[in-house]
């Protein structure tokens, strides 16, 4: 897979110093406005920085000329003026800031990750999967993703007939459709619907010279052509329950299907009554903090 | 022992969709916070609120683990979207948007309760009828 060069977005950092008794609701229109969110940070004045930023994009100027009219009115509301800064704020890797604490790692009994910036030397027979966190998920330290790689390494570990299919929904970083061609599967089939996790997914796996055996793409599950002896999803519980019926029909007879991202109790509960009903019986069910994976079998 | 804690990241995010950009990774990234643990868990915890914007207190631990707790979106949030308006009027002395009934106000009221500053339903929903007005929504009975 060729991998573009994407430009660098930027985004207009805008910073307002509020009022405490209007700080909320300056965030609440600041969040709206940027659709992604604002920062609230007290300042010993006893007022609240809020900052938000808004992505250079095409709506860009319409959004600015929205929060001025609304800086303008909320001015007159709070009856003194409210400073505003605006600074340009090129995007980076956000992920880079806890890369420090990123130590190479024993996964399952069978598989060790280690960041690039490590040296790791593999103990016996164990495999390595090299990965760089970035903006995408599943750096392997995940207590979701450790379960779904612990039941993929029990499933792959087990005998069986004839090569084994696998298909990684929601891949993140690739992590899980690594760890899939490395402990056994023969072809792998990766997808997510962020461009940003195909991107790094598709990066990942080609630094770890799976090209070979793994498909990275931002295709629809439901153009995915089965059927596969493993499905794995690492998402969350919504999505898991709304794609049921087409994860079930991409399961062979007598495949796994690696469930993972949810949580104990309610939810835990909730996945295996909907895949019941499916016709999936679940054959194993792991717990770590406060997370479950379920590994459900198809009937032949 | 109390873990120590060294700082707090107040946000208002959207729920369900935290993610590495802005604000959440610079504000998180400062701090040391593992930024994609924080975005599963409060995708996980917020999954059922829609894309609601929804206020998050993170609490930094010195070993940089973190805690977080949600809570109740800002009133203006909850009457904009109760009129189905995107924003509120630019004068709400003079342009009103949109009109919302008392009933509607008590509702609001009642689920942001447990983060206002009063003592009851009746002083909830007069916060609430202040931020209505300063909107450019009209109260009607």
């Amino acid at each position: 897979m060729t991998i573009s060069h994407r430009p660098r977005k930027s985004w207009l950092k805008i910073t307002i110093e509020a009022p405490m008794k209007l700080a909320e609701e300056v965030a609440g229109i600041l969040a709206s406005l940027s659709g992604t969110g604002a920062e609230t940070i007290p300042v010993p004045s006893g007022g609240e920085l809020v900052v938000a930023y808004l992505a250079d994009d095409g709506e860009i100027q319409v959004k600015r000329a929205l929060l001025e009219e609304y800086l303008q009115n909320l001015t007159d509301a709070a009856g003194q003026p409210l400073p505003v800064q605006t600074e340009r704020l090129l995007e980076e890797d956000w992920g880079q800031s806890w890369k420090t604490h990123f130590k190479p790692a024993r996964l399952t009994s069978r598989l060790a990750i280690t960041p690039s910036w490590e040296t790791y030397v593999p103990q016996g027979e164990e495999a390595v999967i090299e990965l760089d966190p970035g903006m995408a998920f599943g750096t392997g330290l995940h207590a979701s993703t450790r379960l779904a790689l612990e039941l993929i390494d029990e499933t792959l570990a087990s005998p069986r007939n004839g090569p084994i299919r696998a298909l990684d929904v929601g891949t993140g970083t690739g992590i899980l459709a690594m760890a899939c061609a490395l402990l056994g599967a023969s072809r792998v089939v990766a997808i997510d619907n962020d461009p940003d996790a195909v991107h790094a997914a598709a990066e990942n796996v080609r630094r770890n010279h799976l090209e070979s055996s793994i498909e990275v793409s931002g295709r629809d599950l439901r153009e995915v052509a089965g059927p596969f002896e493993l499905v794995v999803a690492n998402i969350i519980h919504d999505t898991l329950v709304e794609l049921a019926p087409v994860l079930r029909g991409l399961v062979a007879p007598g495949g796994a299907l690696i469930l993972a991202g949810i949580l104990q109790g309610e939810q835990e509960a909730s996945i295996i009554a909907t895949y019941r009903v499916l016709g999936l019986e679940s054959h194993r069910i792991l717990h770590r903090e406060e997370w479950t994976a379920l590994r459900f079998t198809a009937p032949f | 022992m109390a873990k120590k804690i060294t700082g707090y990241i107040k946000l208002q995010i959207p729920a369900g969709k935290a993610n590495p950009s802005p604000p959440v990774g610079p504000a998180l990234g400062q701090h040391g916070v593992n930024i994609m643990e924080f975005c599963k868990a409060f995708n996980a915890r917020t999954q059922n609120l829609g894309d609601m914007i929804t206020p998050v207190v993170i609490t930094v631990y010195a070993d940089r683990s973190f805690s977080f707790i949600t809570k109740t979106p800002p009133a203006s949030v909850l009457l904009l979207k109760a009129v189905g308006a995107q924003k509120g009027s630019s004068n709400p002395k003079k342009d009103r948007i949109a009109k919302i009934t008392r009933d509607k106000i008590r509702e609001i009221a009642q689920h942001k309760l447990p983060d206002l500053n009063a003592d009851d339903i009746d002083a909830a929903m007069r916060i609430v009828e202040g931020t209505a007005r300063s909107c450019g929504i009209t109260v009607v009975d």
